[in-house]
Order: structure tokens, then C-alpha cells, then sequence
């Protein structure tokens, strides 16, 4: 890397760190320690071939979620990230409120595996269609909507409130074809 | 709230509140990892140079415990047929009782008004020039034993399905469909197709429901090869909030030929299982799942595999005790009673499906292993998925 392409390097990197960082965030479950170090991984990957980059950000994004994904594999045994702090809901009285509520789904999503939890940011945060999905994880479109969907399950189940029907029912969540996210 | 809403709302609200990174270290100290690990790799590297330099004999890291041939390309005994340095492959690769038969590449996608349409080109292994060679249809299905072959003409979804003859390269039989198909599958005796119906072009992706609709999934027919007799069964697809996005959900047969299971089936169920009467079974054993490891009961019995879509185990059948050291990448199928098919990721690097791993030959437990094929990706720029079939 020369001076001109290390200087470009370090203006990406103010610029751009902080949306990455957001991302990094959400697939670490709230871990920001945890993804500091994968986006600096991913950075320090990008630096290796920062010349032949036609889009940075799009490289950078796949390295993400993938060296993520790779992570879950070699820590095969340690399936859930560390739940990270969050914060108490402000209006206990209302618990099912939306802002408790959405306190549930990050600890829910927290809960979730690598594998799952990457899927459901990519499609509900970054909004990509499943084929783009499997793609950037490096799976099948089938292996995305059946982990989707049994992720979804389990929010479900960790969050009883999104369900009210859930209660009375029999769950298998995780592993139950029946389970459906409505 | 929406349920949707809110997991969107979250994630959103999340990213939001995620503290800034320190943003000129993180760039000082990725060029620094960098520059460390270059220097690490100049380090063996010289360190290796001056070991050869040297004339010291250097043992290689064995990738087997048991002494195999995996030369450019090779036939390492009468089962295995392996070229280890060609990604896709050029000349057959098979293992004991199975074979790469044929493989899906060049993968195409337009979009169009919103729907991703996704074109592929067949291989199929001819007996003839010994290689794979390209082909015209739209989809396949070669049946066990390799002499023949299912076939859809390009335009998806086809009228017709077709029988090819893969010594002679000619089709000798077609069967009109009333119903239009995207998807075959043989059945594991190679007497009957289940013929897999759709409305229009059957390989799309969209997340607008109403474009989605025109490729759905239709029904199914169970076709006898030798009379053409067949019976057509609707069978739509789920188009609830959990189903929506990719068209191609083929109907496929489970290893013993005895049930066909349906994915997403209109109600939100993952897949329904039915017998070949068209009636709904109970579900079948977990090794044969819509996201189970392709490979599934070993021929005889003694073990089968559980995974999850991307991963592998073994497990023995009568104590359902995992294999020491069986769990990986995925298996695709078993060569005999004692050995595997499987990909294999690059040990120095993570890899993912469709990159950076290759075909390996292997026993249960992972010691003995023997390269098929080359990596995909790293050896060649061209994706393939091997479609593997009992020869």
C-alpha cells in the first residue's frame, strides 16, 4: 500500500467506520468489544487489497458477515454470544409497552445464534432478498429461509408477547416446522 | 405492533445507540496487523527457502493418516477417481457407489421489474469424451446407474419432460405435461419421476408478493417412466409473511422412495410429507428433513447424519452417539459403508458454501481424507454445484 492508497485507507475509515460498526454491533448481539475486533479484522483484511476494491463498503460488509459466520464455526460449542448490558425498560407498569418490548427483542436477539442473528440483520436491517443472502453467508436460498424461520421462531418464543396465542400452545421452538413468524 | 415492525424498529433503534469506534485507531491499527502479518508470512517464507537451500528434508503435513495418491488427476484405485486440481471438474470425480454425474455453473441473474431471475448451465459427465460436458437444458436429473437422464427443455417452465439416453446423447422418450414444469427428481429405483409444476419461470427472487405469485409452485406429478402413466396432485405454496422471496421449491423424494416431501406447503409448515397415494404420513426419521445433510443413512444402516444446512455430523444408528471427530462441513452422500463425500473448507481460512472448500472422500471419523476435486473459487472463478448420483 502506498501513501496515496493508506491515506485513501484512512478517510474510508472515518467516514465509513461508524455505519460498519453499527452492523459489526448488531451481528455481535450488543457486543461492542467483540465487534471493534471484527471490524478490525475485516479492516485489516481490506488493507491487503485495498487497490484492486472497486467497492470498499461491499467488501467489507461480506468480510463482516461471513468472517463472523467462520467465527461461529471455529467456537462451534459456544453457540450464543455473551448477552450484552442492556438497559432496564423505564415504565415497568407497562410491559408490553413498545419500548419494553423492543428491550425483549434484543435480548431475544442477543440469545439468537451467529448464524441466526446474522440472518435476520441482514434481512431485516440491510433488507437484502434471500438469494443475496445466501450469497453473502455462502449457503443455499433453502438453508436461509429455514434458519430465517426457525430464528424467527425463536424470538417468538423468547418474546411470548409478539404471539398471544403462544401461551396456550406447544412449542418446539427451533426446531418445530410448524412454527411460523405472524 | 407488527411483529415485523418491530424487529425492524429494533435493529434500527439498536445500530442507532452504538458508540462511535475510535476512529483513527481503528484504521492505524488494521494497517499495523497488516503489516505484522505480512511480515510473519516473509518469515516462513525465508525460513522455508533456507531449509531447501540447505537440502533438509522437510516432512509435508499428511492430510491423511493413511497413505493416498492425489496426484493432478488421477484414478487412485478402482473407486475413486479424483482430480484434485480442477474446479469445476473436467474429468469424472466418483467415490465407491456414487459420482459427481453432473453439475449446475455459470450462474446468470437478471432483474427485471423488481424479480431477480437466476439462469444456470448444465454439465453432465459424458462416457464418451470421459468429460463434462455442457448442455442445453434448463434442468435435470440424471438417475442412479448413469445411463439415463431426466430433462426440461431450456424455456422454464417446459411441457414436456424428456428421457435422455446419456450413452447415445439422445432424447428417447418425452412426456407431455398439461401442467407446466421447472424441477424433476428420479426416484431412488430409477422407475418413477416426481415432476415438480409451476406457473412461470421457476428460479426468481423477489420480496414484492404479487411478482411473485406468476412463478409460484403449482403441484406435482408422479410420473412411471416405462408406461408415461402419471398423476398430476396441486399442491401450491405457502405465501404467508414467512414464505415469500424465492420461487424454485422443488417436491423431492425421500432415500428409500417410499414418501415425497413437499416444502412449504400453503399453511406455513416447513414441509409435509406424503406417500406416494397422495396421502399425508407421518413425519419421517430427522436424517431426512428438507435442511437434513443430503447424505442421510449410510447404505448399510450402521450410521447417518444430522445437519443443520450448513454443518455435518455422523451419529451411530443404534446409540445415536456422535462420531469423534465427524462434525464439519457438509456431507453429500455415502460412497459405501464406510466412506463419505463431503466438502472440506481450506484449513488455513474460514470458507463458506461455494467458496474455498472442495470435495473430499472420507471415513466417518475425518482421518482419512482424499481430495476429489479442486477448492471452489480459489481454484477457479466459476461457482458449481455437484449433482451426485448412484452409478
Amino acid at each position: 500500500m502506498n501513501d496515496e492508497e493508506e491515506r485513501r485507507f484512512r478517510e474510508f475509515v472515518a467516514a465509513r467506520s461508524p455505519a460498519l460498526m453499527r452492523t459489526a454491533t448488531l451481528l455481535t448481539g450488543g457486543d461492542t468489544h467483540a465487534a471493534e475486533d471484527l471490524l478490525q479484522t475485516a479492516l485489516a483484511k481490506a488493507v491487503g487489497r485495498w487497490g484492486r476494491l472497486d467497492n470498499p463498503e461491499a467488501y467489507l460488509r461480506r468480510v463482516l458477515y461471513r468472517q463472523q459466520v467462520s467465527l461461529w464455526r471455529l467456537l462451534s460449542t459456544r453457540r450464543e454470544t455473551t448477552v450484552a448490558e442492556l438497559p432496564d425498560a423505564a415504565g415497568r407498569e407497562d410491559s408490553t409497552g413498545p419500548a419494553e418490548l423492543r428491550i425483549q427483542m434484543r435480548r431475544a436477539l442477543a440469545r439468537l445464534t451467529v448464524r441466526q442473528r446474522s440472518m435476520l440483520v441482514l434481512r431485516y436491517f440491510e433488507d437484502c432478498p434471500e438469494r443475496e443472502v445466501a450469497e453473502l453467508l455462502g449457503c443455499s436460498v433453502g438453508t436461509v429461509r429455514s434458519t430465517t424461520h426457525r430464528a424467527l421462531a425463536k424470538l417468538r418464543k423468547l418474546v411470548p408477547e409478539l404471539d398471544p396465542g403462544a401461551a396456550t400452545r406447544d412449542h418446539e421452538f427451533g426446531n418445530s416446522p410448524s412454527e411460523v413468524w405472524k | 405492533m407488527n411483529a415485523d415492525r418491530l424487529l425492524r424498529d429494533t435493529l434500527r433503534e439498536w445500530a442507532e445507540e452504538t458508540p462511535p469506534p475510535p476512529g483513527p485507531d481503528l484504521a492505524s491499527r488494521a494497517l499495523l496487523r497488516r503489516r505484522r502479518r505480512r511480515a510473519t508470512s516473509l518469515t516462513v517464507a525465508a525460513a522455508a527457502f533456507a531449509l531447501l537451500a540447505g537440502g533438509v528434508a522437510v516432512p509435508v503435513l499428511a492430510q491423511s493418516d493413511q497413505p493416498v495418491h492425489s496426484g493432478p488427476g488421477s484414478l487412485i484405485d478402482n473407486t475413486v477417481s479424483a482430480h484434485p486440481r480442477e474446479s469445476p471438474p473436467r474429468h469424472l470425480i466418483a467415490a465407491g457407489d456414487v459420482a459427481v454425474s453432473a453439475y449446475q455453473s455459470d450462474w446468470k441473474t437478471q432483474t427485471q421489474d423488481g424479480v431477480e431471475r437466476t439462469t444456470y448451465t448444465w454439465y453432465v459427465y459424458d462416457r464418451g469424451t470421459k468429460r463434462y460436458e455442457k448442455t442445453r437444458w434448463g434442468w435435470l436429473d440424471v438417475a442412479p446407474g448413469m445411463r439415463q437422464a431426466a430433462v426440461l427443455e431450456k424455456t422454464l417452465p417446459a411441457s414436456r419432460v424428456g428421457i435422455l439416453d446419456l450413452d447415445t446423447g439422445k432424447v428417447t422418450k418425452w412426456i407431455p405435461l398439461a401442467r407446466k414444469a421447472g424441477g424433476v427428481q428420479w426416484s431412488p429405483d430409477g422407475k418413477r419421476l416426481v415432476v415438480t409444476t409451476y406457473r412461470g419461470y421457476p428460479d426468481v427472487e423477489t420480496s414484492a408478493r404479487d411478482r411473485f405469485t406468476p412463478h409460484a409452485r403449482t403441484g406435482y406429478y408422479l410420473v412411471d417412466v416405462d408406461s408415461g402413466r402419471k398423476e398430476y396432485r396441486p399442491m401450491g405454496v405457502d405465501t404467508g409473511d414467512s414464505s415469500v422471496g424465492a420461487g424454485r421449491i422443488d417436491v423431492r423424494w425421500s432415500r428409500d422412495g417410499t414418501l415425497l416431501v413437499v416444502p412449504t406447503p400453503p399453511g406455513g409448515a416447513m414441509e409435509t410429507w406424503y406417500d406416494l397415494d397422495g396421502q399425508a404420513s407421518e413425519k419421517a426419521p430427522s436424517y431426512e428433513g428438507s435442511d437434513a445433510a443430503p447424505s442421510g443413512l449410510s447404505p448399510d444402516g450402521r450410521y447417518y447424519t444430522v445437519g443443520d444446512g450448513w454443518t455435518a455430523t455422523v451419529k451411530e444408528t443404534r446409540t445415536h452417539r456422535t462420531v469423534s471427530g465427524s462434525s464439519g462441513s457438509m456431507t453429500l452422500a455415502w460412497a459405501d459403508n464406510g466412506r463419505l463425500v463431503r466438502w472440506e473448507c481450506r484449513p488455513d481460512r474460514g470458507c463458506t458454501r461455494g467458496m474455498g472448500e472442495r470435495l473430499v472422500l472420507t471415513d466417518p471419523a475425518g482421518r482419512s481424507r482424499v481430495p476429489l476435486t479442486g477448492y471452489r473459487y480459489d481454484d477457479s472463478p466459476r461457482e458449481w454445484e455437484p449433482l451426485i448420483t448412484r452409478r
